[in-house]
């Protein structure tokens, strides 16, 4: 990210040679016109042009190159607008000079004069200087916005990098699990074990072909919920312990595909073991009104989670790390343990402002 | 039509020999901070050509024929035409059995005395029942070197309009002006302030014919019995 930061401001340079060329091509066009007043100009208008204008060109480029990245841009305003004053009165000033006296040294043949009154002078120098000043601003509002879109675009692909590494480690997470539980099953030569590879196959084709969007429907994601769920009972054998409700108000309800699998992986990990009593797992779906809550909790025993602390901060360090990118300041995530539960609760919500 | 065409030539002729001698302007070539009061130009005055110019100050003259003795006694317009020409002269010409006269204002650019002329009235046109082509005539203003030669003589130099002609077309000098009127006569209708500018500058200039010039009057004073 560093070194894409690098190149953006490295784009940023501001070509003078093209902007004052520009410039001053188009400021000769028009004064030309001006000065030659509807007629065809002549070689002494192209004189008088070149000589006013040469006289304009200096307090612009002081303006541009001194005044506005010294003192504009670093918000001192107050010294900016005197200073701008000064210099347009100043080089008005001279711009009377130079047509009074010091053209005569350059162009002795012609009889130049100062055609412009003070006030004219001052109008003329004023529209140049403002007009100068506004044509600078665009331009690096220009160049900023177009580096700023830039960076959101580089920012955009790093976040989608991440998200793709987050899934990446998921994956195969989720897979060694469920490899697991087949394994289990073809131990014991148990029939489900072929019901078990279907719901297995259900479940990694969702995650590998349908997750792959930025979001998937609530009603898909719960259908994996409960295939995933439905994959545990052939290992645990308590279905009786598994309690899934679901209130939904709306079934489209768009959300990050496999956001609440590893939670639920946490619980059957942590919580449904086949040698304890009385284990079990809750879990809650409710949407109203774009509020979505997910709450889940499972037995909990401080012996059980320590021999496996290799492995339980996986799954709630995924999610959290993805929560932080996909719903930023739009959720709320709970994790509470006491003797003998540990509670999981997310809620996620649109923030209005 | 077969009499129209050299009447005409002639028209035309007489135009360029009368018209094209000096420089007009609509504007008058001085400002208000350049004027500059002469009173040696004051008196009776003759020509080489018997010529008699009988120059009177503006103030005097105008108080007399409004018939006042102080400008605090004139209207509101007549007060403001009083302070505007106020250092002015009246300068009534006789010549060739023509009278005219004419306001001519002093003023001063690098401590050269100019003057500049407007038409005020011309007796003969004045008469004219069928004023008709008067209408179609405006009052310009003349551009003339003043030099005082001696306490009896002066010189009067108008600029020559050949001159400037010549500066338009070697396209050495940059002022507004039009042509105008059947002769396509150059009329100067740059400003005052512009004009006082140019004016400076042309006598800067090391050009050494920048004076040269048709219409030039030696004036000899004239001692009135």
């Amino acid at each position: 990210m560093k070194n894409s930061n690098s190149k953006l401001v490295k784009g940023n340079n501001h070509n003078a040679l093209i902007f004052n060329g520009i410039l001053w091509c188009c400021s000769f066009i028009l004064l030309l016109f001006i000065f030659s007043e509807d007629s065809n100009p002549k070689k002494i208008d192209f004189i008088y042009t070149s000589s006013f204008l040469a006289t304009i060109i200096i307090p612009v480029l002081f303006n541009l190159y001194i005044l506005i990245p010294f003192f504009l841009k670093r918000e001192r305003y107050l010294l900016f607008v005197m200073l701008f004053i000064i210099t347009i009165i100043v080089f008005t000033q001279i711009n009377i000079w130079f047509f009074s006296y010091i053209i005569d040294y350059i162009f002795p043949d012609y009889y130049f004069i100062s055609y412009h009154s003070n006030t004219k002078l001052i109008t003329i120098f004023s529209i140049f200087l403002v007009s100068t000043t506004l044509i600078k601003l665009s331009e690096d509002w220009f160049y900023f916005n177009r580096t700023e879109n830039q960076q959101l675009k580089a920012e955009n692909q790093y976040i989608q990098n991440q998200l793709s590494s987050l899934r990446s480690q998921i994956n195969p997470h989720f897979l060694f699990n469920s490899l697991n539980v087949i394994y289990a099953l073809a131990l014991e030569n148990k029939k489900e074990t072929t019901k078990a590879i279907v719901q297995l196959s259900d479940i990694l084709r969702y995650v590998i072909y349908d997750s792959n969007t930025e979001r998937v429907s609530l009603k898909n994601e719960i259908i994996l919920l409960n295939n995933y769920i439905e994959f545990q009972k052939f290992r645990h054998r308590v279905s009786d312990k598994i309690k899934f409700t679901c209130e939904i108000s709306d079934e489209n309800y768009q959300i990050y595909p496999m956001l609440l699998l590893p939670l639920i992986e946490n619980s059957f990990k942590h919580g449904i073991k086949g040698d304890i009593e009385n284990t079990f797992i809750n879990l809650n779906i409710t949407l109203n009104n774009n509020e979505f809550i997910f709450f889940i909790e499972n037995n909990y025993t401080e012996n059980l989670l320590n021999t496996t602390k290799e492995y339980s901060g996986l799954g709630i360090e995924n999610i959290q790390k993805n929560l932080k990118i996909v719903y930023p300041n739009q959720h709320i995530l709970k994790i509470t343990k006491n003797d003998t539960k540990f509670m999981v609760s997310l809620k996620l919500f649109t923030n209005e402002n | 039509m077969k009499t129209l065409k050299p009447r005409l030539l002639i028209l035309a002729l007489g135009f360029l020999l009368l018209n094209s001698c000096v420089v007009k302007s609509l504007f008058p070539f001085y400002t208000i901070n350049s004027i500059y009061f002469e009173k040696k130009f004051i008196g009776t005055w003759e020509d080489a050509e018997n010529g008699k110019w009988k120059v009177l100050p503006f103030q005097e003259t105008f108080l007399k024929e409004s018939k006042k003795k102080n400008p605090s006694e004139l209207g509101k317009d007549d007060l403001e035409m009083y302070n505007k020409y106020k250092n002015g002269y009246i300068v009534y010409l006789e010549k060739d059995s023509t009278k005219t006269s004419f306001l001519a204002m002093p003023f001063k650019i690098n401590n050269q005395l100019f003057l500049d002329f407007t038409p005020i009235e011309d007796k003969e046109s004045d008469e004219l029942k069928n004023d008709l082509y008067k209408m179609h005539l405006i009052e310009t203003h003349t551009l003339a070197k003043f030099g005082i030669t001696s306490e009896n003589e002066i010189s009067i130099k108008w600029f020559s309009s050949k001159k400037l002609e010549q500066l338009l077309n070697e396209d050495k000098i940059k002022i507004k002006h039009e042509e105008v009127g059947f002769m396509e006569t150059i009329l100067l209708t740059a400003s005052s302030e512009e004009l006082e500018k140019f004016i400076k500058k042309y006598m800067d200039s090391n050009d050494q014919d920048k004076w040269k010039t048709d219409v030039e009057a030696k004036l000899r004073r004239v001692h009135e019995k």
